[in-house]
């Protein structure tokens, strides 16, 4: 036996209310006057809600008692908690919060439902508790008794059984209370949402159905005698259409920073068009991309640097080009994680940060599906069991700006310049087959596709032209999952990819030559990973790593790398073809100790070897996270990590890189903490260094000498070096039923220098401050509302303060001023986005619109100028641009 | 709005410049180097001295053509001899000398145009020069080394803040190979004026030109014609550049032509050039619409014929708009 100290909330049931004027002896305030028509049931509690003990006031030992007035609607859904006298120190706030979860049976006035207003209180008492001796087994049932989602006389047969789905989805929802008020019997739904009761007598009933997300659901039924009734239960979220609260598990945390985001929850972001992925870019630790690209700008490094995983193996590209959607479906994937430093040993080949898609194992719970169709273009996804165990889930989407922009285009005038437009696809399959016990065996594909159309042509031109620009890629990932016993985990993962980028471009004016470029990847890549607790102390990720890359250039341009001198010489262009190969092999380990019960380090160690173009490469990066939990809701932690890349194919290629061209290197330092005072309220903070060195950089044709007397010509070395340092805060507020939102802001500093004797220069892509403010709120009756704020410093500039006319070729030469010295304005942003969805039983339909830059604040991106530098105006971003669109679920 | 959500989708700047095409105030048209490159003799296994280097070398004649048409008014200018930076301008750190300075009357008032001349002898300073550029070359100036000239024209009248740069390379080269040649400038024999598959040489070289009894090009008002010029069939010569292994490569050059004139507008600004996607030589002619006139209006035009390396000849001509 031992002494506890623990909070005790006493709540006091007894229920003073306007009408049956039965005052709550602990609350003296007399109620309001009663209104008209007689009580002749009062509102029954059935389900409370323990509040939680405000933290501050527990550690100050403070006890409350809060009056609250709490107005119950004719369902017994609570609809409004006012404090009747405020206490302060969180109590009122912890009191209501508590209350508006409180479901009642409702009173009723002259024999009928009807809403009404209760008084009550509710005690915040600490009390020193005995831990109760253990109390003794009890006897072994007289009566047999079923699962939790049986009831009744489990003897006798089941008479009424049933499911409860959600409007909207046909989700199965477990955990519903379904009663039988008149028999006192009640179940609570398995997890496939069924229920059943045993030897009901034949008679008329009221089945109940409650849960505290839905509406209450009452539902008549008549049994006759020897009749056995099948039903299906169809409960509204509450308001329509609530944020789906996500009850994830505890995940081993394993690093120092993870900003993870859960697909169903963010959808309805404004200015991202429905695209969850895109809220990554809202997060600190991400600089503002220029017109909305897609660019991952972590922490100051360069988007190449920043890795992008699907299920551990990596991508070429989050989102389709020119600013388009992401290209992985919301709804293939189960979360994305960024990590933006000091991330674990998982992640490899990349020094900047990395973002991991964790795709969603396809459900064999009946054909479910949606379907998105706007103004840029249309996207569906279906799921589909296909045999016992063996399920199969689709998603495709085309755009189709091209189809109508043709209208909106300015007529061509003489010489002008062409108009394109991108055109993307993606589509995505996954199978999944469940081995039960034996683990899970899945194939996962993607492709996506990005073209520039040219939409329109001067037809007196003289020359020919040909934009025959795409991006596609391809990546096919097998997996099988199993479990080692315990809390260990096993996946074996292959993937094969193809990448390939085409670009061509014929001058309109035929001042230049036509020039075309084709590189393809080829990647075929192995991943083995355990992971999981090993005992009460050590928790482990280990596995290995294998990629395998050819990479091959096709390219049609003019070719002067065998000229000692090429200025002013007018080269034919000439097919060229040229190929790298990357074999990498790593094998990585972290290692989660957990110190004492506050103090868990965890040490990492990732072994990378390669053979690019024939040389061997190698690096070992280790890493310590440092994780201390101040108290219950305050965390620190700390990091300090090496990382490595290998250098980009075409900077080793023999003839036109450098084969001597060594890996990049990193350091990451951070210090920080996580604050999570309730359960809504979260903050995370963090302050980090990252030093990069032996940066690959182009030298452009630097002339050596060799050992015969000739020349050779140098374009890539290893002398480049970045360094960034900043603060990140992200204040968020937990998805409730209607509400969520957070505040980021990043302050950053980013430079680098070229070559070790030239200056430290901003980085292109440098934003001392960068903040982030989303809010959502859905007010009910299937409406949402939502709103973005951004704000960022403008992107590093060289002024223009001058020109020259080159005699020998036409043109104007800008003089600049010193590199990067000025900025472009600071960028600002309000989006916002209204939803209505409107909820059938077996689906649902969403109309939005979403306004990207409301504001239209001229936002300036660029400078261009005239023919000779003399006349200049702004490319501004986005202007105030709305988008209608509809989806709809099933 | 049109260009709003042009912008939204692609990107892209919908300001309105002006055009490139047509000369509003002063502008450096053309700079002409004669020679454009000097090939001097040179023994790899006994190199010469610099005396012996500079001694094969020629004075080089440099001329610049402005065009002033907003404002009547002398200007006046300046060439230096320098080592230029990527922007056009002298690098300051590098040896640069003045050639001359001087004056020029309006251009448009002038018979036959205006243009700054200048001589530039083979003397000490452009020797030292030369030496920088050569001892400055990673490939100590076997591919040949550049120096340029930066001219610098403005109102005589005002302060030189407002002045116009330009610039022009000029190559000296090594025999190597042997049979490396010096590039000469290309030029035109004839520029067509017409249409419908009929042509007329302008004979023309300026709109003041007083001469008597010379053919007058007019062009209706608003009519669009062909401008073709008609280049010296052996304009497009054939060189030899050594390569970083010690052999050579040898190129034939295009040619290309810039189309300027005061008013109107042309098709296509730039024509000639490389062939085109498919192979094609691609077209060397441009059409010019006449501006709208209430009455005679002579229009100069100028087209600037290049070979790529750093051959440059301008061409000025002009066209009598009539209502």
């Amino acid at each position: 036996m031992r002494w506890l100290y623990i909070a005790i909330i006493w709540i006091a049931l007894a229920l003073g209310s306007r009408a049956d004027a039965q005052p709550d002896p602990s609350a003296p305030t007399p109620p309001p006057a009663p209104p008209a028509g007689k009580l002749t049931r009062s509102p029954k509690l059935l389900q409370a809600v323990a509040p939680d003990y405000p933290p501050a006031a527990l550690a100050a030992g403070k006890t409350a008692k809060v009056k609250v007035r709490i107005s119950i609607d004719v369902t017994g859904i609570v609809t409004k908690v006012e404090v009747v006298d405020k206490i302060g120190d969180g109590f009122d706030e912890a009191a209501v919060a508590a209350a508006m979860q409180y479901i009642f049976e409702p009173a009723e006035i002259d024999g009928k439902p009807a809403p009404i207003t209760v008084e009550t209180s509710i005690n915040f008492v600490i009390e020193q508790q005995v831990e109760p001796d253990p109390p003794p087994m009890p006897p072994p049932p007289k009566l047999r008794t079923g699962p939790p989602n049986h009831a009744g006389n489990m003897d006798l047969p089941v008479t009424l059984q049933g499911e409860v789905v959600e409007r909207g989805t046909r989700r199965k929802l477990a955990g519903v209370i379904v009663s039988i008020a008149e028999l006192g019997l009640d179940v609570v739904t398995g997890e496939d949402g069924s229920f059943y009761f045993h030897g009901i007598s034949p008679g008329k009933y009221q089945v109940l159905a409650i849960d505290p997300k839905f509406d209450r659901l009452a539902r008549p039924i008549e049994f006759a005698k020897r009749e056995s009734v099948e039903v299906r239960l169809w409960m509204r979220p509450k308001g329509g259409n609530p944020y789906e609260t996500v009850i994830e598990g505890e995940r081993e945390v394993l690093e120092v920073t993870r900003r993870t985001l859960q697909r169903q929850q963010l959808t309805s972001v404004p200015g991202t068009f429905g695209d969850p992925i895109r809220v990554i870019q809202t997060l600190p630790g991400i600089n503002r991309a220029p017109f909305g690209l897609g660019l991952l700008l972590v922490r100051g490094s360069n988007p190449d640097d920043t890795g992008i995983y699907v299920d551990g193996h990596e991508v070429p590209s989050l989102f389709h080009f020119l600013g388009g959607p992401s290209i992985f479906n919301a709804e293939m994937l189960e979360s994305i994680d960024l990590y933006p430093g000091g991330f674990p040993g998982r992640f490899g080949r990349k020094h900047g940060g990395a973002v991991a898609l964790e795709l969603r194992p396809t459900k064999g719970d009946g054909f479910h599906g949606s379907a998105k169709v706007d103004f840029l273009d249309t996207g569906v996804y279906v799921r589909t069991p296909v045999a016992k165990n063996l399920s199969f889930a689709f998603a495709g989407r085309r755009s189709y700006i091209d189809a109508f922009l043709g209208f909106v285009l300015p007529d061509p005038g003489p010489g002008a310049q062409r108009i394109v437009t991108p055109i993307y696809y993606d589509y995505a399959g996954r199978l999944d087959y469940d081995l039960k016990e034996d683990g899970r065996l899945s194939l996962f594909a993607i492709g996506s596709s990005d073209t520039l159309h040219v939409l329109d042509q001067d037809s007196d031109a003289q020359v020919s032209t040909d934009l025959n620009t795409a991006v596609k890629f391809f990546r096919i990932i097998g997996t099988y999952a199993r479990s080692l016993g315990g809390d260990l985990k096993l996946s074996i993962s292959p993937a094969f990819g193809r990448d390939s980028l085409t670009f061509s471009g014929a001058q309109a004016e035929a001042t230049g030559p036509f020039t075309s470029v084709g590189i393809v990847n080829t990647t075929l890549s192995y991943r083995l990973r355990a992971w999981g607790r090993l005992s009460k102390r050590f928790t482990l990720d280990s596995g290995i790593d294998v990629l395998s890359r050819a990479t091959r250039y096709d390219a049609l341009v003019p070719v002067d790398d065998n000229l000692i001198e090429s200025s002013g010489v007018d080269i034919p262009p000439s097919q060229v073809f040229r190929g790298a190969s990357t074999l990498g092999l790593a094998f990585y380990t972290d290692l989660g100790i957990d110190i004492t019960k506050r103090l868990k380090l965890i040490p990492t160690l990732r072994l990378d070897t390669y053979l690019i173009e024939g040389q061997d490469r190698f690096s070992l990066d280790p890493r310590l996270v440092a994780r201390y939990r101040l108290s219950k809701t305050l965390t620190a932690k700390a990091y300090l990590g090496s990382f490595s890349q290998p250098p980009q194919p075409e900077a080793v290629d023999s003839r036109f890189g450098n084969s001597n061209i060594g890996i990049e290197h990193a350091t990451h330092v951070g210090v920080g903490y996580e604050w999570k005072p309730s359960r809504l309220w979260s903050i995370d903070s963090e302050i980090y260094f990252a030093e990069r060195h032996d940066l690959v950089v182009f030298v452009g044709n630097e002339l050596e000498d060799t050992d015969d007397g000739t020349f050779q010509f140098v374009n890539f070395r290893n002398e480049g070096k970045r360094n960034s340092y900043g603060f990140e805060m992200m204040i968020k507020r937990e998805i409730s039923e209607r509400a969520f939102g957070w505040l980021s802001y990043t302050f950053s500093k980013s430079k680098q220098k070229q070559h070790p004797d030239s200056e430290w220069i901003p980085t292109g892509f440098d934003q001392p401050h960068v903040l982030n403010a989303v809010a959502s709120y859905k007010p009910g009756k299937g409406y949402e509302l939502g709103i973005r704020f951004q704000l960022a410093s403008g992107r590093p500039q060289t002024p223009v303060i001058g020109s020259t006319y080159d005699a020998d070729t036409g043109n104007y030469d800008a003089v600049r001023g010193p590199f990067r010295s000025a900025r472009v304005p600071t960028f600002k942003q309000i989006d916002v986005r209204a939803e209505k969805v409107w909820l059938f039983n077996t689906w649902s339909l969403g109309a939005y619109l979403d306004i990207i830059n409301v504001a239209n604040f001229k936002n300036v991106e660029a400078i261009e100028y005239d023919y000779r530098f003399r006349e200049s105006a702004p490319i501004t971003s986005f202007p105030f641009l709305p988008t209608l669109g509809i989806r709809g679920n099933w | 709005m049109r260009c709003a959500l042009l912008a939204a989708l692609l990107a892209t700047g919908c300001a309105t410049f002006e055009d490139p095409t047509i000369v509003l105030d002063l502008r450096v048209l053309a700079i002409e180097a004669f020679p454009p490159e000097q090939v001097v003799d040179v023994d790899a296994m006994d190199p010469p001295t610099p005396d012996e280097l500079f001694a094969q070398l020629q004075p080089t004649i440099i001329r610049a053509y402005v065009a002033d048409p907003a404002i009547g008014r002398d200007l006046v200018w300046t060439m230096t001899a320098c080592i230029l930076f990527e922007d056009g301008r002298c690098d300051p750190d590098r040896p640069q000398y003045e050639v001359k300075s001087s004056f020029m009357s309006d251009p448009e008032s002038t018979a036959f145009g205006s243009e700054a001349f200048a001589i530039l002898p083979v003397d000490e300073q452009f020797g030292a020069l030369l030496l920088d550029a050569i001892q400055q070359d990673p490939a100590r100036g076997i591919g040949g080394v550049d120096y340029g000239i930066s001219f610098r024209v403005g109102s005589a009248l005002d302060t030189r803040d407002g002045d116009l740069y330009a610039s022009k390379r000029v190559r000296v080269s090594p025999r190597i190979p042997a049979d490396r040649m010096p590039n000469n400038n290309p030029y035109i024999t004839d520029l067509l004026i017409g249409s419908g598959g009929v042509g007329l040489a302008i004979q023309r070289r300026h709109c003041a030109d007083p001469t008597e009894g010379i053919f007058v090009s007019e062009v209706r008002s608003g009519q669009t014609v062909t401008l073709f010029p008609v280049e010296g069939e052996d304009v497009r010569e054939e060189y030899v550049l050594p390569t970083i292994d010690g052999e050579s490569e040898r190129f034939t050059e295009s040619i290309a032509y810039q189309w300027i004139a005061t008013r109107g507008s042309f098709s296509d600004a730039n024509t000639g050039g490389p062939p085109d996607v498919f192979g094609n030589i691609t077209l060397v002619g441009t059409d010019w619409t006449a501006p709208a006139v209430t009455r005679i209006t002579d229009v100069p035009i100028w087209v600037i014929q290049r070979d790529v390396r750093f051959g440059v000849t301008m061409r000025a001509t002009c066209a009598r708009v009539v209502p």
